[in-house]
């Protein structure tokens, strides 16, 4: 199972494949807003939530998220990794 | 900027004329809200007709799947009654013109004042933007236009103007929440929230409720060609069965709803007492409230050297409800499958996920399974 490094390092390298190249992997870090900071829209989010429920083998629903607290790339993959059977 | 029924001024509109009217371009959201109030303003008082083309930003190559709207003719004709016509969005294929008469729907509208604020979230030239100005015009209510739609500007007019009303999709509220001002919500002192694009899950009424507790949250049931259905504001997923069954309303044994004989193509299940709503007749992938056509989508893939075959699906998604997928057979990588296509589709089309597979998953009818059996 994925640590934490991983994970970010993986939803670093989606970014970098969903917004084309855009924004590199190397230039994210973990306290950025992926909408705010990053550039991303939610059809971008959306993608690198279906890429990493792809990579872990999961399927996550909407009940008991708070989108508030998934805006940064930390956050969100503290979320995923809560989200691990 | 807010418009308000008092102090905006008539429009001066030759009566029983049809004017055409360019829309959509999300940088002129104020110049285009303020054309239509105007011409809503006019409307009432002398028999004219509105005309709303949207354009599709960045779809122009895909003219040949949407073709060419023939209910699009050159202005000139008399109307002997205000109307407003309007197209639908037409990524699911050509667009259809939807006309309806302004008293008609004004008749329809109930229980507003002139207290309300009513924060705008929608186009203007959508059936779900246009019903915010009718009930406003209506009761006399206040309409804040934000510069744009991007959440933050209507977070940010919706608190400098005290919004108590507001109409979005379950998507839109989620984007809001996601938005770095989207902390700040509940500094929107709303009274109504109203639910409409898309079903309403438990989870996101359940989040209205929870960031506005002063608020009654609603849900309707409208589309472009038929106007306001009905609305409901229990708190419940789904419409009361008695809300449906009425008369004029009948559904097919497949669960589709036609009313007054014309079929919506919206699938409703009856569970218990209740209406659920499970998606459209033609397989339309619903991407946050977009609708977008996988036969659009498997076209795009199919022009793309390498790729023999191809289907287009809607999968589930957290965010957005559903997000496009694609299945591929032949030889070309996933990711320049998806970079070609993220150049010649609107965006919204754009497949989140992209698989290369062996052979494609066919219905017993041999045909493309255009379902995420994922």
């Amino acid at each position: 199972m994925a640590h934490k490094q991983q994970l970010i390092q993986f939803i670093a390298d989606t970014i970098e494949e969903v917004t084309l190249g855009q924004t590199q992997a190397a230039s994210v870090s973990a306290g950025q807003r992926l909408l705010d900071d990053l550039g991303l829209d939610s059809l971008d989010y959306a993608t690198v939530l279906l890429s990493c429920e792809q990579w872990l083998g999961i399927a996550i629903d909407e009940d008991g998220i708070d989108w508030r607290t998934v805006a940064t790339v930390e956050e969100l993959a503290d979320f995923f990794l809560e989200q691990r059977p | 900027m807010i418009l308000q029924t008092a102090e905006s001024p008539a429009a001066h509109l030759a009566e029983g004329a049809v004017y055409d009217a360019y829309a959509g371009e999300p940088a002129r959201l104020r110049e285009e809200a303020a054309a239509i109030w105007q011409y809503l303003q006019c409307a009432v008082r002398q028999p004219v007709s509105l005309r709303l083309r949207s354009r599709l930003a960045g779809a122009q190559h895909l003219q040949q799947w949407i073709g060419t709207p023939e209910a699009l003719q050159p202005s000139g004709e008399r109307c002997t009654k205000s109307t407003i016509t309007i197209f639908t969005s037409g990524t699911t294929g050509t667009p259809k013109a939807a006309t309806h008469a302004v008293g008609d729907v004004l008749a329809r509208k109930r229980g507003g004042s002139p207290e309300e604020r009513w924060l705008l979230a929608y186009a203007p030239h959508r059936w779900a933007g246009l019903s915010v100005f009718l009930h406003a015009l209506r009761f006399g209510c206040a309409v804040v236009v934000p510069e744009s739609l991007e959440p933050e500007d209507v977070l940010r007019a919706g608190v400098a103007a005290g919004a108590t009303h507001i109409s979005m999709t379950p998507s839109y509220l989620r984007r809001l929440q996601l938005c770095r001002a989207g902390g700040e919500l509940e500094r929107l002192p709303l009274a109504q929230v109203t639910f409409g694009g898309e079903a309403a899950s438990g989870a996101i009424l359940e989040t209205a409720r929870r960031v506005w507790p002063q608020a009654r949250i609603t849900q309707v049931y409208a589309m472009t060609e038929f106007g306001d259905i009905c609305s409901v504001s229990d708190g419940q997923p789904g419409i009361p069965r008695s809300k449906l069954d009425r008369p004029g309303f009948a559904f097919t044994a497949d669960g589709e709803l036609a009313i007054d004989g014309r079929p919506t193509g919206d699938l409703w299940e009856l569970r218990g007492e209740r209406y659920v709503f499970f998606g459209r007749r033609e397989e339309v992938i619903n991407v946050g409230g977009a609708k977008v056509h996988p036969v659009a989508v498997e076209a795009a893939a199919l022009t793309i050297e390498g790729v023999e075959d191809a289907r287009a699906f809607g999968v589930s998604n957290a965010l957005l409800g559903q997000v496009v997928a694609l299945d591929y057979r032949g030889s070309r990588s996933e990711r320049d499958v998806r970079r070609v296509l993220c150049n010649c589709l609107p965006k919204v089309a754009w497949p989140a996920r992209v698989q290369r597979v062996d052979t494609l998953v066919l219905t017993d009818a041999n045909k493309v399974a255009r379902r995420d059996v994922v």
